[in-house]
């Protein structure tokens, strides 16, 4: 009998147990996945630490050999590292003697050494994670060292898989992932190209902040096409965002990765949805157009923002001309990291990055939109985390979890939890 | 040019002058933090600039800022954005703010700098750190002897803000 079983015959199965494989309904959301402890720590393991890739960085952000930074997979710490043949691996940031985090710096250099060095007792690794010191190995006096048999090839820092993608990358725990491009789909994947289409990157920036949700709201947030017209008032007020613009929400075949896209400029496609949702505040004017001084970039076609959820860990932004990654790093059940990367092209003159630069006032923790999605978050998780035996809803558009030609739909939102449903399922 | 020049009326100059700095550091973070939001822009020259951004960001020289203005009309947008348009929970702050160094003059600027600490209380929580830096500042003197900044950036030393960075720094 295996401790599962052995719980459910004895009455011992725990609530998250109970509720996962219960739950069979996507459009009707129990607030204790928001809030358990347990079915958090099965998220990290099933998602983070299981059979999915998990966005580390840009390789732009590791230009010479020898460069790293350290960043995180749910809430392990990993190093991100340019070897001298040129590939970036992806190591754990964990010395095999005593666990210990190896580096602490978030960006950096090894310079000459090419080498990871504990700096506990000095165990010491090459950029591709191979151990290939360890002091006093062979004694010191003929007194002490290793066993005859201990073997540094068992030892080094564990490697992880890595994915670059026209400079975006990313990494999995799991030696059996499937390629990154099968892993993103045939209907997700012309987007991730479409803006890591081979351009050089430039990085210009970075905003953190911590809010205090469960990380799925994060992912919910921006499968949500209902809110913005309703929320982000600024959207609304400065003709930014309306119902009836042209827009389709599209899945990957699991249903777990998403694209919201729109085209800003040709709207009055969908008409009968603009029902119940009010223009605010007529009378407001923008005394500076500049954030909103938008230039049709060649490479964005027919779509003026395509915001794409990359599941678990990333949000691969594009709202006219602002580029950014955001990445969510769990922290806890009730807390998570949300870094913001802000980024153009090598090739963008100074009009361009000072566009992009103008239109990130409306990103970021004060962001015009996005500080108002932070606050509904911590909203949200504050009244969970009292109402464990609460519900949500998502069921607008219907209960299936199909891809639509317009944004008056919660099928996104639907579609990641019917992908969640299997895979947390016990 | 270094401002310390040798002699007592260099020094009370100097000190006069950290004095009158004071003055408009004071009176910046006292605007902000009694709510009085209309009043932020009028302490930047017409021309002005004004970012919060964070340390890493200004140390690297990466220009990304969380909050960017530039020129009296993207200062009034924001105002209005903070008043009238967002959503967040309501909170006060509170600067604590250094005396100003003055770093150099030249070219009718003065390059001051000061430590910041700004705290910030919401509804149902004890206060909390929002954010600890320091101002990095181009100071001018207008025609009426009224001292304006033409730059200012809040670097923050906190990596991770608490969520949301609704008031300037």
């Amino acid at each position: 009998m295996t401790p599962k079983d052995f719980a459910k015959q004895s009455g011992n199965e725990s609530a998250a147990t109970r509720l996962l494989s219960s739950w069979m309904t996507p459009h009707r959301i129990p607030a204790a996945i928001y809030t358990d402890p347990e079915i958090y720590a099965l998220e990290l393991e099933r998602f983070f630490y299981g059979h999915h890739w998990s966005y580390v960085g840009l390789e732009v952000e590791l230009p010479n050999s020898g460069d790293f930074k350290t960043t995180f997979i749910g809430e392990r710490s990993v190093i991100v590292v340019r070897a001298p043949d040129g590939e970036i691996h992806v190591l754990e940031n964990r010395c095999r003697h005593k666990g210990i985090r190896l580096v602490q710096a978030p960006f950096g250099s090894v310079g000459d050494t090419r080498r990871f060095i504990c700096p506990y007792h000095r165990w010491c690794y090459k950029l591709d994670g191979k151990l290939v010191g360890v002091p006093y190995r062979n004694g010191v006096q003929g007194q002490g060292g290793y066993p005859a048999d201990f073997s540094l090839k068992d030892l080094g820092l564990v490697r992880l898989q890595v994915a670059c993608y026209n400079g975006a990358v990313f990494a999995s725990f799991d030696a059996d992932v499937e390629p990154f491009k099968d892993y993103l789909g045939p209907t997700i994947e012309p987007f991730m190209r479409r803006t890591f289409n081979g351009e050089p990157l430039r990085v210009l920036g970075y905003n953190r902040q911590r809010i205090r949700g469960n990380w799925k709201l994060m992912q919910e947030n921006i499968k949500d096409p209902y809110h913005p017209g309703l929320l982000h008032a600024f959207f609304i007020t400065f003709g930014l965002w309306r119902a009836d613009q042209k827009s389709r929400m599209v899945m990957d075949q699991h249903g777990r990765h998403a694209c919201m896209i729109s085209a800003r400029n040709l709207g009055g496609q969908n008409e009968e949805v603009t029902g119940g949702v009010n223009s605010f505040q007529e009378d407001l004017k923008l005394s500076d157009p500049s954030v909103i001084d938008v230039q049709h970039e060649p490479w964005w076609g027919e779509h003026t923002v395509v915001m794409q959820t990359i599941f678990p860990s990333v949000i691969i932004q594009q709202q006219v001309n602002s580029l950014s990654t955001r990445q969510i790093i769990p922290v806890s059940v009730d807390c998570f990291d949300f870094v913001w990367t802000h980024f153009g092209y090598k090739s963008d003159d100074d009009a361009m990055t000072r566009r992009r630069l103008n239109q990130a006032n409306l990103f970021g923790p004060a962001g015009y939109v996005s500080l108002e999605d932070g606050e509904v978050i911590e909203f949200s998780q504050q009244s969970h985390a009292t109402y464990s035996g609460g519900e949500c809803l998502a069921e607008l558009g219907g209960r299936d979890c199909e891809p639509t030609e317009h944004m008056v739909t919660e099928t996104l939102i639907r579609s990641m939890y019917q992908y969640y449903q299997s895979v947390m399922r016990p | 040019m270094n401002v310390v020049e040798e002699g007592p009326g260099a020094r009370i100059g100097y000190i006069i002058q950290r004095l009158a700095l004071s003055d408009l550091y004071q009176a910046y973070a006292d605007s902000l933090d009694r709510g009085d939001l209309e009043r932020w822009p009028g302490f930047f020259t017409e021309d002005g600039s004004y970012r919060a951004q964070a340390r890493e960001n200004f140390d690297r020289g990466l220009p990304l800022a969380a909050m960017f203005c530039q020129g009296r009309g993207m200062f009034q947008d924001r105002v209005t954005v903070i008043a009238k348009v967002m959503v967040y929970a309501p909170r006060t702050t509170q600067h604590v703010v250094g005396m100003p160094r003055v770093i150099e003059t030249g070219g009718g600027e003065i390059h001051a700098r000061a430590q910041f600490c700004v705290y910030h209380t919401l509804p149902h929580e004890p206060t909390a750190l929002l954010a600890v830096g320091r101002y990095e500042d181009r100071v001018v003197e207008d025609i009426g002897g009224r001292l304006r900044f033409r730059e200012r950036t809040a670097v923050y030393d906190t990596l991770l803000l608490p969520n949301s960075l609704v008031y300037p720094l």
